[in-house]
């Protein structure tokens, strides 16, 4: 009685977890269900709804370098495979723009997937210009909506060097993010 | 007495079969030596002519090949070269793109419980704007009616909230910091993304805003009458318009005006 009574509390708590996040995603909290689901990843980490679920919400949220485990555990659904697709390619694109910006790395030769993330847009306007001399700064318009323009430059810390990316729509900054 | 001569010849005799041996050895080796050589530099050979082959293949000598060799064997090689070139270049043009599947999310927001609400952060700063809009409308309707407006409106945002727009979180975060420094540029922002949307009430309000803030953005007046035309009220974007013009001598609200007025713009 007392295995079944532990079963059902185990269970409902992660059921709990998943839900909280859910709620919490719906209310586009995306940092606070990438770091609950970083909690509990351990304990979901075979239910790909809540793999999913944190996968999209760490991408929300910039923390890129989270996609690689939900990448690698994705792949018994064809929604699931084609998610790690996704975030595989994400995360590709992150690690090349990250080398080519601080080593000069040339990304003109890459013939890679792409999708509708503001670092995949901005990595293929990147890789558009060649092998180039380093510069401090890139603007880059959106090809569909002109008005839309990204800002890439990198950020030099005494730690860490990080890529920032800053959407602009019509000179108003609209989202920064930071990737290292 | 002993035959000198003839032991003489036994001698060379016996000294040249000593040397048969020698010879037959170095004969031999020699032969050796040449066929390992001879194959050895066949083998080279035919390296040779094989790693020459990409180096020769460029696109000049490929078309010109065919008019030198006779046999037609020869003449599909360059042929083969030229189809896998051909079959690169649109390769690198086209660019596969990946979409994020989000199904799952509907499966579990039917799994989720039905009491639950969304807390959107948007709902309660909009809400005083949509207030002033629904008081409008109880002095027209009955209260029950408003209610399930209501209703309506939450099942509709729910569904919104579901479906990855990023242009939506964007309008948010822009909401939010709007909300923070009351800058008139992002309620403007604000209002030319919702009125892209369709959605031109909120772009109403946020054109409104915005000139009560700062009465001389022109692109708000603009949005502000356009937002005033699809929400049908021609009389009123006529007039507001009629009054910037004659406040700010504009050119684009004039011709907004003339636009509307003549029926161009509906």
């Amino acid at each position: 009685m007392k295995i079944v009574l532990l079963f059902f509390l185990t269970v409902s708590l992660y059921a709990d977890v998943k839900q909280n996040m859910f709620n919490l995603y719906q209310n586009k909290k995306y940092e606070a269900v990438c770091s609950l689901g970083f909690d509990n990843f351990k304990k979901n980490k075979r239910d790909e709804e809540f793999v999913s679920l944190y996968a999209f919400s760490c991408l929300n949220s910039d923390y890129i370098d989270r996609l690689a485990v939900p990448a690698a555990l994705l792949k018994v659904s064809e929604e699931a495979r084609a998610n790690s697709a996704y975030f595989a390619v994400i995360l590709m694109q992150k690690k090349l723009l990250y080398h080519a910006l601080i080593d000069n790395y040339d990304l003109s030769e890459f013939n890679l997937p792409t999708t509708d993330y503001v670092l995949s847009r901005v990595f293929d306007l990147y890789s558009k210009i060649g092998k180039h001399e380093p510069r401090a700064f890139y603007l880059f318009e959106d090809p569909i909506d002109p008005k839309l323009t990204y800002k890439l430059y990198i950020s030099r810390d005494y730690k860490l060097d990080k890529i920032i990316i800053e959407e602009f729509y019509d000179t108003i900054t609209i989202k920064r993010h930071v990737y290292w | 007495m002993l035959n000198v001569i003839e032991l003489e010849r036994r001698w060379l005799r016996y000294k040249v079969k000593s040397y048969i041996p020698h010879l037959s050895i170095v004969i031999s080796l020699l032969i050796i030596s040449l066929l390992i050589f001879t194959f050895s530099s066949n083998q080279e050979n035919s390296v040779k002519t094989k790693k020459t082959v990409p180096v020769i293949a460029t696109p000049a000598d490929i078309i010109q090949k065919p008019k030198e060799m006779p046999k037609p064997t020869v003449v599909h090689k360059p042929i083969e070269v030229i189809q896998t070139i051909t079959e690169v270049v649109p390769h690198k043009s086209q660019k596969i793109k990946l979409e994020p599947s989000l199904d799952f999310m509907k499966k579990m927001n039917n799994s989720a419980n039905p009491y639950y609400r969304n807390e959107s952060s948007i709902n309660s700063y909009a809400a005083p704007y949509e207030e002033s809009a629904q008081t409008e409308k109880k002095t027209i309707t009955p209260k029950k009616e408003v209610v399930y407006e209501e209703i309506r409106k939450e099942k509709t945002q729910q569904k919104i909230n579901i479906k990855r727009q990023n242009t939506q979180n964007d309008i948010y975060d822009i909401i939010k910091r709007f909300k923070k420094n009351n800058n008139p540029a992002l309620s403007l922002f604000v209002a030319k993304k919702y009125y892209e949307l369709e959605n031109y009430r909120q772009a109403y309000n946020y054109a409104l805003m915005t000139n009560k803030i700062n009465k001389e953005i022109e692109t708000s007046w603009i949005i502000f009458a356009k937002s005033l035309v699809k929400l049908g009220k021609k009389d009123k974007a006529t007039k507001t318009l009629k009054e910037y013009v004659k406040h700010s001598n504009s050119n684009r609200a004039s011709i907004l005006l003339d636009e509307i007025q003549s029926g161009k713009f509906k």
